[in-house]
């Protein structure tokens, strides 16, 4: 299955889905749409996906826990996420699955940063990711290059385990998901791996992962996931 | 003869634990929020009625009129109540975000078993 979920992604969304079905037409893919105030969802079902839509706007890191809900439910092997803005490119989903496959990990995680023509963000950015890169690598089991990357793929295994530790332990918030799920993982044994990408510019609109609220709180959120890590499960 | 502000004061002590006591008996607040609205009204009679407890906490805050350490001492204590607030409210959030999870995947099963009836077409009451 590849999950897609999508915030007030009409302009980008439809041509995500088309573009993913033309090159596996045997995937399930289901748009998560995270409460749209436009036709994100008329979209993505024009284009031929299924679509799960939550009842307002909750964050992209709900979204992607509804799809690994979905995912269990109906008991997909492998589930692969790419953003529906366009920046992540169908044509690399059997490179994330290929570990998978193989039996030689849990999880994939696209990285940004092993090929050599890298794409490169802002200082602040940059400065963000190779921090927290390091100290999440510093975990026993985890090694990566691109902590916070949203292209990742799992297993069955990785998808039943995250998700029972997501509802016995409270759904993780938006900001430092990726960070904190890589640490979950690290925790229960799942192997993870990277698998170099290539992101593309986004077609339209800005990214809505950092609103100024979220980027004040990132350093906080961050330290906490790390503390919480540390002091491990209640 | 005792001071008007220690009178004033223990009066709405008073009238806060009154009111607790009769919106938990007409059930219209929650155990904890009945517990946090007695302390309030209990800590606010013992500071009113008992002066030199006043006088303890300006040491501590260090200063130098009863005013000041009323005022900073509200202060703090109101900032400490919207920070247990906010994690309250994070927390709600979290749960609430989980029901609208459960509710849109189970929408979108309820879908798939019953394609036909995933988009209810209401009937016209025909005119009589």
């Amino acid at each position: 299955m590849v999950m897609i979920p999508a915030y007030n992604e009409e302009g980008t969304v439809g041509k995500v889905v088309k573009s993913t079905l033309a090159l596996y037409p045997d995937f399930k893919v289901v748009v998560i749409d995270d409460g749209s105030e436009d036709r994100t969802a008329k979209r993505a079902e024009e284009a031929g996906a299924d679509v799960v839509s939550l009842p307002f706007h909750c964050g992209g890191s709900i979204a992607v826990q509804t799809g690994y809900l979905i995912a269990a439910k109906n008991g997909y092997d492998y589930l692969v996420k790419i953003d529906a803005d366009g920046q992540h490119k169908p044509d690399e989903i059997p490179k994330m699955l290929g570990p998978l496959t193989d039996n030689a990990a849990d999880i994939t995680v696209g990285s940004r940063y092993i090929a050599p023509e890298t794409n490169e963000g802002s200082v602040v950015r940059e400065g963000g990711r190779v921090f927290s890169s390091t100290i999440v690598s510093m975990f026993p089991n985890i090694g990566v290059t691109d902590v916070t990357s949203g292209m990742r793929a799992w297993n069955r295994r990785a998808i039943e385990i995250l998700l029972s530790e997501y509802m016995d332990r409270g759904l993780i918030d938006d900001s430092v998901f990726w960070i904190a799920e890589t640490l979950v993982a690290s925790r229960k044994g799942l192997c993870l791996t990277e698998v170099p990408i290539k992101t593309l510019d986004r077609e339209r609109g800005e990214s809505k992962s950092f609103s100024f609220g979220k980027k004040l709180l990132y350093p906080v959120r961050l330290l906490l996931a790390f503390v919480e890590e540390i002091r491990g499960p209640r | 003869m005792l001071e008007r502000y220690t009178l004033i004061g223990v009066g709405v002590s008073l009238v806060i634990i009154l009111l607790d006591l009769y919106l938990l008996r007409r059930r219209k607040i929650t155990g904890r929020g009945f517990v946090f609205w007695l302390l309030i009204g209990a800590g606010l009679g013992l500071l009113s009625g008992a002066p030199p407890l006043i006088s303890l906490i300006g040491a501590i805050l260090g200063t130098a009129y009863t005013i000041s350490t009323i005022v900073g001492a509200g202060f703090l204590f109101f900032l400490s109540v919207f920070f247990y607030l906010d994690y309250r409210i994070y927390k709600l959030e979290l749960q609430i975000a989980k029901l609208a999870m459960e509710l849109s995947v189970a929408r979108y099963s309820d879908t798939r078993s019953n394609p036909n009836d995933a988009r209810p077409t209401r009937k016209k009451n025909k005119p009589k």
